[in-house]
């Protein structure tokens, strides 16, 4: 499961980030790294881009990114 | 006197800039530099008897190269001189904000930290203890709020006080199974009584970092032969022990532990977290239905106030520059003196300085968005329609910039952090007909399609170009800057009320800029142009149609003939023979010589091709583009197709040459001018083409 399989309010915890290593240092420097609670803040219309928040901050993402996000309901 | 050099480094949307706005105050002496493409702003003032320099680098979120602000920061701290860092985090999101500063904390200088916000983190009940943070991170740790200005003055003065002593070491202390192996190599270093500039637990750590720089330095020295051992074990406890083969990931989740360690032992939250406002905000802005309509209702707006306010100083700007013109000539006579006065450098300053007000909404409203967190809600509406086309969620606000003038579009192309990104937004943005190339389209709109119908064409000229744009961002980005999509992740800052103070000081500073522009190379374009179509004289010419004006009474026939000398000249003048020269290039597209020329001119500035064509079909210079007679001669001298094809043309062909200097800065390379200049024109030609052979079936 990922990220881009939640829904709007829907809770989860990263499992694993597989991205490669530019973008997952980019997630991590917003502190969206193994072990962090993500909540799904919004999702645009056209489903391309999702509000993701990690602890304080709120992250825009599209859902090409969003689906390198491997992710465990809690 | 004493100097104090501090490196103002933090996350973006921290305060930084405001920290700044309130440490500077009255004492402000903002010197704008920009570099090649991204600005550092330094300030420097005089506080209780030392000469303090702040350089406010790029808000940056960690210490990598993925953006052009990160690699100016990064590059600036690693290899610039200062005396110490100060570090500004926002205390309303410290875990985040302290993994930055542990990066930091590895370059092994002196270091404050300015605990921002603590106004807001008050209200939302968090508390920091910062005594105890100050310990754990080693380094002094100050409360200040950058809107209150609450904490300035400690500030500073601990940045003196700290400047003066001795560098303390830096207290980063990783987990227990990376200290170990820290140690083990330190030792040995230490045994081996080991020289190096660096001391020996910095040179452990950058040899586990895998550190390319310390590898190369120690690879031929004797030591190495002993030290290899010892590292590949440490590498292979730490692998074993995290799992994974990859060092940066290591230390990634080393830095993010300490921080939240940090967090843990110094943060509290005192009540339940306030409602959060920016939530109930953005369930409004970013509706997934009215999100767009409020945005366009926005940007609706703020194009009413550009062009409705704007024009009312319009007004006083020109009829002040007329003015100026007159009393130049009257001063300095009708000669040549008197012309290049008046008609070279104050018509041509003239001409850019009327945009002023125009731009200095434009750049307020701009400021305004990116100030209160509204331009990251419009990325993210925008991104998925934009991205269809290879461009970014936040290429549009360079866009509809762009419509107003390219100058200002290409400056605020800088918040596209990736050069990609940037690249293919900034040669489209001339897509966007910006307002000089309005009179041209109104002239021949008027002249083909009567007053009625003139608007709707108009319109359709400014849908058509962009639409053109959006179809050359696809083509730039399948066959030019392809690769792969960069990732868009971004961080949806806090709304924030802005302060004016500090945006009416951006605004101030752009339009400074501006004027200077106006004032130093508008100017010498202006001169060049002037002289282009001034020389070389023909007093033969000149002569003759003075004595034939002599013979005539008649006032008509006299201002007749005058116009008909005007133009004489200037068809053998510099500009007109380049005119005749590249009219080949032209004629499959019906233009003659004259078009082509107003052409040529028009790379100097838009405006002047209206102008031009006034001179050139006899009219005088005195022409703008509700002058009857020059509509009546465009729609007699010029056929449809023609003028079908010339429109398409100024719509697409290069900027102005301001814009394209501008364009050159942005871009990072003249190489890049020179592809816009081939890439504008074969397209500019081949829809003119079109245009021509269409034009010419009805």
């Amino acid at each position: 499961m990922t990220l881009a399989d939640l829904n709007t309010g829907q809770s989860a915890k990263v499992v694993t980030i597989n991205a490669q290593d530019a973008l997952k240092k980019r997630f991590s420097s917003f502190g969206l790294r193994k072990g962090a609670l993500v909540n799904i803040q919004a999702v645009s219309m056209t489903k391309s881009t999702m509000e993701v928040s990690v602890g304080a901050t709120k992250l825009a993402m599209r859902f090409e990114e969003a689906k390198e996000v491997a992710v465990q309901m809690v | 006197m004493k100097t104090l050099n501090i490196a103002l480094v933090g996350q973006p949307n921290v305060g930084k800039s405001m920290l700044l706005n309130s440490i500077s105050n009255s004492r402000l002496r903002v010197g704008n530099f920009s570099g090649v493409t991204v600005e550092k702003a330094e300030v420097s003032f005089v506080f209780h008897g030392t000469q303090i320099t702040i350089t406010d680098l790029p808000g940056t979120y960690s210490l990598s190269d993925y953006t052009l602000d990160e690699r100016v920061t990064k590059d600036f701290l690693e290899h610039e001189s200062y005396d110490l860092i100060l570090n500004v985090v926002d205390a309303t999101n410290l875990e985040r904000n302290l993994f930055l500063t542990t990066q930091l904390l590895e370059l092994n200088k002196k270091m404050i930290i300015a605990l921002n916000m603590m106004d807001e983190a008050k209200k939302e009940g968090v508390c920091i203890d910062d005594e105890q943070l100050g310990i754990i991170l080693g380094v002094p740790c100050v409360k200040v709020s950058a809107v209150t200005k609450r904490g300035i003055g400690k500030l500073i003065n601990r940045c003196i006080d700290l400047a003066n002593f001795n560098q303390e070491l830096s207290k980063l202390i990783y987990s227990d199974v990376l200290e170990e192996e820290l140690q083990n190599i330190t030792s040995f270093l230490s045994e081996k009584k080991y020289k190096h500039e660096l001391d020996h637990r910095t040179l452990a750590l950058k040899l586990l970092q895998e550190n390319k720089k310390t590898y190369k330095q120690m690879h031929d020295t004797p030591i190495w032969v002993e030290l290899l051992p010892i590292l590949r074990e440490a590498l292979s406890h730490l692998y074993l022990h995290y799992d994974t083969k990859n060092i940066d990931d290591i230390f990634e989740d080393e830095r993010a532990a300490f921080a939240k360690g940090a967090v843990v032992e110094t943060v509290s939250y005192h009540k339940q977290k306030s409602k959060d406002i920016t939530q109930r905000v953005d369930a409004l802005l970013i509706h997934k239905i009215f999100g767009i309509p409020i945005f366009l209702f926005f940007m609706w707006g703020l194009f009413q106030l550009t062009f409705e306010i704007g024009s009312i100083p319009m007004e006083w700007i020109d009829a002040f520059f007329v003015a100026l013109g007159v009393a130049a000539k009257s001063i300095f006579g009708n000669g040549e003196l008197g012309s290049i006065i008046a008609d070279g450098a104050i018509a041509g300053v003239g001409a850019v300085v009327l945009f002023l007000p125009n731009i200095m909404i434009l750049f307020f409203g701009i400021a305004l968005l990116e100030t209160t967190g509204y331009m990251s809600r419009v990325a993210f509406l925008l991104d998925g329609f934009f991205h269809k086309f290879g461009l970014h969620g936040k290429s549009f606000i360079p866009l509809v910039t762009g419509f107003g003038c390219s100058v200002p579009a290409y400056m605020s192309a800088r918040t596209l952090k990736n050069d990609k990104d940037r690249l293919i937004t900034l040669f489209i943005i001339g897509f966007m007909s910006c307002g000089a190339k309005l009179p041209v389209y109104v002239l021949f709109a008027g002249a083909f399609f009567g007053t009625e119908n003139a608007g709707n064409v108009l319109f359709i000229i400014y849908i058509m170009g962009a639409l053109i744009g959006l179809g050359a961002a696809k083509f730039l980005k399948i066959f030019i800057f392809k690769g792969k999509d960069e990732p868009f992740v971004m961080e949806m800052p806090k709304y924030r009320l802005p302060s004016f103070k500090l945006i009416w000081h951006t605004v101030f500073t752009k339009s400074l800029m501006y004027l200077k522009k106006a004032g130093t190379f508008i100017l010498s374009a202006s001169l060049l142009i002037w002289f282009a179509s001034n020389y070389p004289k023909n007093y033969e010419l000149q002569n003759a149609y003075a004595q034939k004006i002599e013979l005539t009474s008649e006032v008509t026939q006299q201002a007749m003939l005058a116009n008909e000398l005007n133009a004489a000249l200037l068809e053998q003048s510099f500009l007109g023979k380049v005119g005749k020269f590249t009219q080949p290039f032209f004629a499959p597209l019906g233009f003659d010589w004259k078009m082509s020329v107003a052409l040529e001119t028009g790379l100097a500035a838009k405006e002047i091709v209206v102008s031009t064509l006034g001179v050139l079909y006899a009219l005088g210079a005195e022409v703008d583009e509700a002058n009857d007679s020059l509509i009546g001669e465009i729609k007699k001298n010029i056929p449809l197709a023609s003028a079908v094809a010339f429109v398409l043309f100024v719509m697409i062909y290069l900027p102005c040459f301001a814009a394209s200097i501008v364009f050159a800065k942005e871009s990072g390379s003249y190489k890049y001018l020179l592809y816009l200049f081939v890439f504008t024109t074969i397209v500019a030609w081949l829809v003119a083409f079109a245009g021509y052979n269409l034009a010419k079936l009805f």
